[in-house]
Parts: structure tokens; C-alpha cells; sequence
């Protein structure tokens, strides 16, 4: 079983490759098995007795893939929603963070450690604990069915400003105070110097940060319930409450389409979310 | 991780292949496509208005909105599905707190108290009276009329209107030798059906079950009602007094639990729990032959009869009255939903909800509604209307659930119990029956007793918050 | 922020004792240390404001909430005081412990995802690192479902266990139980909600392990190797003490996330009777609009995450194996 690395470097031999080929296949089909049966019945047509391999090959109807549009015109209007919620969410985040984060790397001041044990306790509280009277503040502000109840409860990050933090106490102080001494304006610093030379913790937090906004569940289905306010993720699951059988496939296609943008993110973006989820370990 | 890029493109490259080939090729549509609504005109007011059919019923509801909305130019109604009925009490519920409410609501019946409580609602009753139009409440099929007035007020306005039935494969029946035609039946009758419907193979295994059983609240009231018992004490809530208890585990509720649970033991029925979709995953059996009888509202019908269609399994749908103990003298009770005017937006915008109203139960909508979808017309006018009897000529089906609600005389033992915590309570039925089904009960009893444990304590926790 | 740039001298009454120490004030405003202290402030505002008003605040207002029973509408009622407490931790004297026994099932669920999805996505990794053509592609596949939320995952495992689809039928006839569907069992409902959890939290745990054992200096095994130890020995006396760390980090972060689970519960068995603690909550909040019930079930879960946190760190300190 072990395939350590440099301890079997020299082991080229034939009987030992294929069966890592065998065993990488065999784990990759088991793996891909759910999205391969979720394409077998998006493509059966509207039956109420799918099967995981589709009966007949010759009739597989492609066309579900247009259709589930105009069955559901909506998906459209949840991609912009989770976009946009998505988007607003990561961007604060790297704002509100990078901020934060250069008041405790840089300043100087009493009660500095005041501030810091606000960002490490809002890591402490769950947001479990704090989910009903969320609810009711954006349900009284009226922020039901808009992008500001969407967006504003995550626009600060506790993960996001120690990540920063980090990234920012990696940079020489002499920088810093060279700068000062230049006559460069704090807010200058951070903006022309300091970002950019954190580009790889900002990309990183942000894709990490789109992810995870983008892949909500239970906040979107709480403060939104007319549907063209739906995100992506909640609105998939509406599917569901119609009537019986005839709808999986539809349900699928479209399922399978919301996915598609953070497959993509993740294949061209795999790097920067890599670091940004060993990241969260090293911090561990 | 210096490769990844290349690996990642390589899935990113396979995944846009697989995609541009999808959109190559169309077939045509087969699935019912949703009806678009109609343009507003310019200068009319918009009702906005919640309604919780989806599917081909919400259609249709689509339908009678765009007729309305094309006979006249004052008010525009602004149809916005909402998922599910539950979804749209809770809504409401959480609208509450916001201000985001409706103008119009298409509420079920479980909603009642909760809608009366909310102070957020006009009674319909005082447009029927300032309009002189007292006439069709009395044209009103009477036992959905009985279960939307609560002490004497019409609190709001019937719109479609179902009851539960127990539906029959008549094929099947055909074959056991069963005559389907007498729509009243005992337990016994029903426990006979079953196993004489159930098909094993030649090893023993069942190929079609007799009778397809989940869990659902609705039938549970269905039951209580049919034998003449209050579900919610004192009188379901109805005798001028706040409902303070339920008494689901009465006699008849156990005895209907018990003999479903008899049926599935006995291998003649199959149980579908709620985990995975009960009420959804019997109907499918039911279509495809898979199980011979199945519970479910006399409004599925026009769906049953479409995926029975579809699977092509020779699935003939019948119907008969929800099952009874031979001593037992009521009738089954109403369901399906009614139609709230709110009043969080003016009386121009509650007449202009009205005047939908108005429309909603003319003896011609009714009648296109119930032709439609399956419900029946809530004004007996629209039986007169042509297109109305040819209906029933084609679906025979629909006629023994008009006859079953008309079986007996209405008292407040099978009309509609009122409760603040209607949804809440059959999450709890529900709940008791998965683990009575399980073995986590010995008795039907003990599993019903725990559950009128849980729902009185919170029935009392809401009466102490509404107050009087 | 621009007071101390006001004309004071246009003030025109000025008692004695006021006179000094505005004085002091404007002095004190002008010390650097305290405009250090206003620029900190103006800078870590955005946070600070989020903080208080969707963490902070929600926080106490849910413990508030907690002690009172409130109407529909969210608004308190009456004053009640531990009862709910007392009622979910089953010391109310009813006897009912139902609330209990869904913390008890939140932690077999823990139970059953965290060390399969460490031990599953381990081996994963050491399969990753194996020097083969087009091993990319494969770590790719291992990371996908890091792309696929919970909630799509949901509705096509809740397809899978359908018993429409029929899909996993056969491992009800292997295991011989009598239900439609593996979600229908009390029994197998649980470990099948477990299953998708394991499967949607692999490709994260996988990216982990993996650059967990990348971050193994090469030269331990080779001079292991050179003293003549075989690959489960290196694996034994090498990987796995280095790995240590990731292996924990893990095991924290997979409890305290799925203890917290949701979405898969809410897709795949909304109207089971057994059920975890956090969608007993959802329940007792959405459908019962119990909001004074609820929020002390969700205090509650936070007592139970901050106690998990401390242990944890207590354990860290002192047991796992540092380079």
C-alpha cells in the first residue's frame, strides 16, 4: 500500500506501476461515481424510475441542458445572486482584513491586545450561536431578499485577518520604517507596498473565501425566500418540492450546471486554494 | 504541485467538450413548461400575491391569475410561487417581523389560527356582506365552507379545494378480482385488497406490493374525522375556545396507525418513510405498478394519471373513499388552501386582492380550475357549466371524492381542527410513526402518547404567547 | 476626527474649569500615541463594526433570548428563566430526553465521518505521491469535491439513496434490511448521511495529508532506508509521527465542522426522527418559531465547541509530536 515517495523512487518496476494504476483508476471512478450518475440522470428524460446506467445510450437527451433554462428561467438570475454575494463577500473580506490585519502588524498603541482578542474570539463563536438573532436583525432591518443581507454579515473574517497578519509580519519592519522616514503615508504603505507584496495571501484568501460563500447553504435559505432572490445553492433544492417523479432529470442538469463555476475555479485557481487551505492547517 | 496546472487544464479542456456537446444537440420538451405570466399595464396596481402550488397546479393557478389580469386593467396580480405551502406560512410567519408580506396569500388550512393570530389579516366575511354577495357563501360547497369559518366569520376565501383518497390500481384489481367500484371501505376490506394485490416472483420476492404507506398528518386528521373524533380538544378548536390539547392518541388514531403497521408486517404493504420522501416515493410506486393502492389528495388524480401514462406500466387509476372501521358514521374532512387578504398596504390594495377574489370564485373559474388540476369547484354553481360535467364525464374518478365529503352531515369533529401549531404537530405525528415503523416503540400507543406529549407542551407555550 | 484642527479660541464662554482641561484635551489628542490610537481605530472600523453587529451583539442577544419564551414573531414574551436548558439537557423532571439523545447522535456522527475521512484521505495522499504519468490528473479528481457543495452533493446523494433510482438498493439486500431506502432505516440513516459527508469532505482533507507529507524532508526516509528499513516501517516510524500534526489538525477541524453539519441533514433526512442537534434546532427555530428554545440550543452548542476547542488545545500542547 505504501507509495512513500522517495523511499520507493527506484521501484519502477512493471507489476508495481500498474497497480498503482489500477488502484488510482479504481479510486477515481468510485470518487466520480455520484457525478457520473447525477449526468446518467440528468440525460434519461423526464422518467420516474431512472437507473444509475442509463437503459438506452441511443436516446440520451442533451438537450436537458438548454431546456432546464427555460423550465427554470431563474437559474440564471441564482448564478448572478451567488456571483454577486460571492464577489461583495471576498471583497469586503480582503478589505476589512487587511486593515485589521496591518493595525496589528503595524501600530503601536494601548490596548492593542483589546483588538486582537476580538478577531480571536469572533473565531470562537460559532455562527451557530448567533444565527437566530441574525435572522431577526436582517428580517427587522428589512434585508430579507437583498444583496446586504447576503453579504454583510461575512464581510469580516477572524481566518482572513490572521492570514494577513501572518503574510504582512513576513515582510522585513525595515521596509516599513524606511518608508515612514520617506515621509509615506500609513494608508500609502498598505495600499502601494504592503498588498502587493502579499498578492500571493490575498489571492489566496480570496478564492478561499468565493468558495466558501459561494457554496452556503443555511444563511441564503434563511434570508431569502422569494425566489429570484434565491442563490444558487437554494435554489437547486427547490426543485425538490415539486411533484412527484418526473423531475429528476431536470434537477440534476441544473444541479450540474451550478457546479460548474467552482469546478473551474478550482482547476485554474487549484494552487492558490491549495495554499490557502494549508494555510488554515499550518495555523492549527 | 509544479504539474497541476497542466492537469487541471486537462479536466477543465475534457469538462468544456463534454458541455459543447450537450448544447449540439436539442430534443424536444416534454416536461410540462411553466405558463408565462401576462404584461402588466401601464397604471394599474399591483397585488402581489404568495401561492404554494408547484408543478402543473401552479400552472394553472398562473392561468387563472393571467385571466384575471387580461379582463380588467385596475389591478395587475403578481403571482410569486413559494415552494411549498409550509414554505409559504413560514414565510409569513417571518414576514411578520419584517414587514415582507404579501398582499393576497394562498394559505392551507393548517395556517388558520396562525393567520387569525397575526392581526395582519382582513376577514373576507366583511367584503362578502358590504358587497351584498352573502348569496355565494351559501352556494358554497358547505364543508368547505365549514373548514375556512371559524366562529361564524369566513376568515378567508376557499380556492381549491381536495380530500384524501385512498387510490386503487383498477387494473389490479381487475386481476384479484376486486370490484373497485364501491369507493366505501373497512380496514378489513382494504387489508384484503392489499393482499390480494400483492405479486411475488417465483423466489418468493414481492414485485408489487398491495398498498404503499408513509407517514402524513393530513390522513391522521382524515381518520379522526371520518370517525367522528375530535383530534384537537375541546372540539377541534372550534366551539368559541382555544384548542389546549390533542388527542392523536385516541382509539381511531391508534387503530389507523396499527393497521398499516399490520399491513407492512404482514408483507402486503410497503412502508416508505419521510427521510426519503415518502408521499413522493409511494406515488411513484404507485405509477410505475410497483405498489396497488396509495394515499394521497383527490387533487394528485390529474398527476397520477400522468406519470401512471408515462411509465407505461399498465397502471389504471382508480379511487375510493379513505378506509374506515365498519362501526364508524363520519365523513373525511377538507383540504387544499384558501386565499388571506393582508392589511399591511392600504384598503385600495385589499380591494384590489378582493376584486381577485371576486374573480377566483365565479362558478367559470372554478369550473376551469377544477377540470385543470383535480381539486373540486368550491361553488356548487359551477357543477351547471358545461365544461364542468364533461370533466367529470372524462375523470369518474372525481365524482367519489365530491360524494365523499358529501357522505354525511358537517359537524366540528371532521372540519378542519384549528391550532397555532398545525405544522408543528405533524412534524411530531410524523416523527412518532418513523420510530413506531422502526421498533424504537412497541405500541401504536406509546409512540402516539410521546408524540401528544411534545404537542401540548408546545400548543400550551403558543397559547401563552398569543394571550386573549 | 478633525477636532483638534477647530479654532477653540472662537468659543466664546469659557468657565475656568473648562479652560484647562480642553487644554489637556487638545494636548492629548495631539500626542502621537493617540493619534496611533485614532488612525488604529479608523482602520480596523470595517471589522470592528462587523464584529460587534453580526457577532458580537447576536451573541449576547441569543443568550437574552435564551431565558425568555417569544412570540411568533421573534419578540420575547415572558421571562423564563434556565427552563429551556433544563428541558434540552433532560433535568426538567419530564423524563423526555429526546433533545439529549440528538447531542448524543451529533457526536456518533462525528464519530463515524472524522477518523474515516482522515484515514481514507491519508491513503489517498500516499497514493498521490506515487511517481506515475499523469498523477495530476488523478490529485486533481482527489481534490474535486473541495469544488462541490454540500447542498449539490446533497440532492445527488439523496438521488442516490432514492428509492426511486433504485442506485443503492443493493446494499440494502446485502445488509438484508427492511426498508425502501438506506435513509429509511434508523439504523443505516445516520452512517448514510456519513458516507456523503466523507465523500464531500475528501478533497479537503486530501489537499491537506498531501502537503503534509510533501513537507516530510526526503532525506529521513533515504537514510531510513539506508539503515534497511522497509516501506511500512518508514511509513510507521516516519510519516506517520511527522504527520502528526496534520493528522490533528484535521481531526479538529472535522469535528468542529461536522458537528455543525446541516445542509446534507436538511437534504437528505429532513423529517427523520433521529436526528443532530443542529437540525433539531432548525427545527425548534424555523418550523416551531421556538426562538427562546432554540437559542439555547444553540448556546448550548456553542459550550459544546468551546469546550471541544479547549481540550483540543490542551492535547496539542502537550502530546502531538513536533518537528
Amino acid at each position: 500500500m505504501s507509495v512513500q515517495t522517495s523511499s520507493v523512487g527506484r521501484s519502477g518496476q512493471f507489476p508495481y506501476y500498474s497497480l498503482v494504476y489500477l488502484s488510482l483508476v479504481i479510486i477515481s471512478i468510485i470518487l466520480l461515481a455520484p457525478l457520473l450518475f447525477s449526468l446518467s440522470l440528468a440525460l434519461q428524460g423526464p422518467t420516474v424510475a431512472p437507473t444509475f446506467i442509463p437503459r438506452d445510450f441511443t436516446t440520451l437527451d442533451w438537450g436537458i441542458f438548454v431546456r432546464v433554462f427555460e423550465d427554470e428561467p431563474l437559474i440564471l438570475r441564482w448564478i448572478l445572486n451567488s456571483f454577486i454575494t460571492a464577489s461583495g463577500v471576498t471583497l469586503g473580506v480582503l478589505i476589512t482584513s487587511s486593515l485589521f490585519a496591518y493595525v496589528l502588524a503595524y501600530f503601536n498603541f494601548p490596548g492593542k491586545t483589546i483588538l486582537l482578542f476580538i478577531a480571536l474570539g469572533s473565531l470562537m463563536v460559532p455562527f451557530e450561536a448567533t444565527l437566530i438573532p441574525n435572522y431577526l436583525l436582517v428580517a427587522e432591518w428589512g434585508w430579507s431578499n437583498t444583496y446586504l443581507g447576503l453579504i454583510l454579515p461575512f464581510t469580516a473574517s477572524g481566518f482572513g485577518i490572521f492570514l494577513m497578519r501572518q503574510s504582512f509580519l513576513t515582510l522585513p519592519r525595515e521596509l516599513y520604517d524606511a518608508a515612514m522616514v520617506d515621509g509615506c503615508g500609513r494608508f500609502r504603505y498598505l495600499w502601494s507596498i504592503l498588498a502587493p507584496l502579499s498578492r500571493p495571501a490575498l489571492a489566496t484568501l480570496a478564492v478561499y473565501t468565493f468558495i466558501n460563500t459561494w457554496n452556503q447553504f443555511y444563511w441564503p435559505l434563511l434570508v431569502t425566500n422569494a425566489n429570484e432572490w434565491r442563490t444558487t445553492q437554494v435554489g437547486i433544492t427547490i426543485f425538490r418540492n415539486f411533484e412527484a417523479g418526473a423531475i429528476f432529470n431536470t434537477q440534476m442538469a441544473a444541479t450540474l450546471i451550478v457546479m460548474l463555476p467552482t469546478l473551474v475555479l478550482l482547476v485554474l485557481g487549484q494552487r492558490q486554494l491549495v495554499s490557502g487551505l494549508t494555510a488554515g492547517a499550518l495555523k492549527g | 504541485m509544479k504539474n497541476s496546472r497542466f492537469g487541471g487544464k486537462l479536466v477543465l479542456i475534457v469538462l468544456l467538450a463534454v458541455f459543447s456537446l450537450q448544447f449540439s444537440t436539442i430534443v424536444t420538451a416534454q416536461t410540462p413548461t411553466p405558463v408565462p405570466p401576462v404584461p402588466r399595464p401601464e397604471g394599474s396596481t399591483e397585488i402581489v400575491f404568495w401561492y404554494g402550488l408547484g408543478g402543473n397546479l401552479g400552472n394553472v393557478v398562473q392561468e387563472v391569475v393571467n385571466q384575471y389580469n387580461s379582463s380588467q386593467t385596475t389591478y395587475y396580480v403578481n403571482a410569486v410561487f413559494q415552494s411549498s405551502y409550509d414554505d409559504t406560512i413560514n414565510k409569513i410567519n417571518a414576514g411578520l417581523a419584517s414587514g415582507d408580506l404579501p398582499d393576497l396569500a394562498q394559505i392551507f388550512e393548517a395556517g388558520t389560527q396562525r393567520m387569525i393570530d397575526s392581526g395582519a389579516i382582513v376577514p373576507v366575511q366583511q367584503y362578502f356582506e358590504r358587497d351584498g354577495m352573502l348569496d355565494v357563501i351559501e352556494d358554497m360547497e358547505p364543508a368547505v365552507r365549514a373548514n375556512y369559518e371559524v366562529d361564524g366569520t369566513l376568515y378567508s376565501a376557499p380556492f381549491n379545494s381536495s380530500t384524501a383518497m385512498l387510490y386503487i390500481n383498477r387494473a389490479a384489481a381487475a386481476e384479484a378480482g376486486i370490484n373497485a367500484d364501491e369507493p366505501l371501505v373497512t380496514y378489513d376490506q382494504v387489508a384484503e385488497y392489499a393482499r390480494a394485490m400483492t405479486v411475488r416472483d417465483a423466489s418468493g420476492n414481492v414485485t408489487r406490493y398491495g398498498l404503499g404507506v408513509y407517514a402524513e398528518g393530513w390522513f391522521l386528521e382524515q381518520i379522526h374525522a371520518v370517525h367522528d373524533t375530535f383530534i384537537g380538544l375541546p372540539d377541534n378548536g372550534r366551539a368559541g375556545e382555544r384548542m389546549t390539547a390533542y388527542n392523536y392518541n385516541s382509539p381511531a388514531g391508534v387503530e389507523w396507525v396499527e393497521f398499516l403497521k399490520g399491513l407492512v408486517d404482514e408483507g402486503v404493504a410497503i412502508y416508505y418513510g419521510p427521510a426519503a420522501g415518502g408521499s413522493n416515493a409511494s406515488a411513484a410506486a404507485f405509477a410505475n405498478n410497483e405498489v396497488a393502492m396509495h394515499f394521497a389528495s383527490i387533487a394528485s388524480l390529474r398527476g397520477l394519471i400522468a406519470s401512471a401514462e408515462g411509465a407505461g406500466q399498465g397502471v389504471e387509476v382508480g379511487t375510493l373513499y379513505m378506509p374506515r372501521n365498519e362501526s364508524a358514521t363520519g365523513k373525511t374532512i377538507v383540504g387544499g388552501a384558501s386565499l388571506w387578504i393582508t392589511n399591511v398596504r392600504g384598503e385600495e390594495i385589499q380591494e384590489g386582492a378582493w376584486d381577485f377574489i371576486k374573480f377566483a370564485l365565479t362558478p367559470e373559474t372554478q369550473a376551469f380550475w377544477a377540470v385543470n388540476t383535480g381539486y373540486y369547484p368550491v361553488v356548487r354553481a359551477s357543477y351547471d357549466l358545461p365544461e364542468m360535467q364533461e370533466g367529470l364525464e372524462l375523470y369518474p374518478q372525481f365524482q367519489v371524492a365530491i360524494d365523499q365529503i358529501r357522505l354525511t352531515d358537517i359537524t366540528d369533529a371532521n372540519t378542519a381542527h384549528v391550532s397555532g401549531i398545525f405544522v408543528p404537530y405533524r412534524t411530531h405525528y410524523v416523527e412518532a410513526f418513523d420510530r413506531y415503523f422502526n421498533g424504537e416503540f412497541a405500541t401504536a400507543q406509546e409512540a402516539l402518547d410521546a408524540a401528544v406529549a411534545i404537542s401540548n407542551e408546545q400548543l400550551e407555550e403558543y397559547n401563552l404567547t398569543v394571550g386573549e | 476626527m478633525e477636532i483638534d484642527s477647530l479654532p477653540t479660541t472662537n468659543t466664546p464662554v469659557l468657565t475656568r474649569s473648562d479652560r484647562p482641561r480642553s487644554r489637556s484635551l487638545a494636548a492629548w489628542l495631539q500626542q502621537p500615541s493617540t493619534r496611533e490610537l485614532g488612525r488604529a481605530l479608523l482602520y480596523s472600523s470595517p471589522a470592528l463594526i462587523i464584529f460587534f453587529l453580526f457577532t458580537y451583539f447576536p451573541f449576547f442577544r441569543a443568550i437574552y433570548l435564551s431565558l425568555h419564551i417569544t412570540d411568533s414573531a421573534g419578540d420575547t414574551v415572558r421571562f423564563n428563566g434556565v427552563d429551556y436548558y433544563l428541558r434540552v439537557l433532560g433535568l426538567d423532571g419530564s423524563g423526555r430526553t429526546d433533545y439529549l439523545n440528538s447531542i448524543g447522535t451529533s457526536f456518533l456522527f462525528v464519530l463515524m465521518v472524522v477518523p474515516a475521512t482522515i484515514v481514507v484521505s491519508v491513503g489517498l495522499a500516499l497514493l498521490a505521491t506515487a511517481r506515475v504519468k499523469g498523477i495530476q490528473v488523478f490529485r486533481t479528481v482527489f481534490t474535486s469535491s473541495v469544488a462541490i457543495s454540500l447542498a449539490s452533493g446533497g440532492i445527488i446523494w439523496s438521488l442516490l439513496y432514492s428509492p426511486s433510482t433504485k442506485a443503492t438498493q443493493w446494499v440494502i439486500d446485502l445488509l438484508g434490511i427492511q426498508a425502501t431506502s438506506l435513509l429509511n432505516n434508523n439504523l443505516t440513516a445516520l452512517p448514510a448521511v456519513a458516507v456523503m459527508t466523507i465523500w464531500a469532505g475528501l478533497g479537503f482533507s486530501f489537499i491537506i495529508a498531501l502537503a503534509g507529507i510533501q513537507n516530510i524532508p526526503q532525506d529521513l526516509y533515504e537514510s531510513a532506508a539506508i539503515d534497511g528499513a522497509n516501506r511500512v516501517q518508514s511509513f510507521r516510524f516516519i510519516t506517520l509521527p511527522l504527520l502528526s500534526p496534520t493528522l490533528f489538525f484535521l481531526g479538529v477541524v472535522g469535528t468542529i465542522g461536522n458537528i455543525q453539519a446541516f445542509t446534507q441533514f436538511h437534504l437528505l433526512i429532513p423529517d427523520a426522527p433521529n436526528t443532530v442537534f443542529v437540525y433539531e434546532t432548525y427545527r425548534a427555530f424555523w418550523y416551531d418559531n421556538r426562538y427562546g428554545l432554540a437559542s439555547a440550543m444553540s448556546i448550548i452548542i456553542f459550550v459544546i465547541l468551546l469546550t471541544l476547542t479547549i481540550v483540543q488545545y490542551r492535547v496539542l500542547n502537550r502530546r502531538v509530536f513536533y518537528q
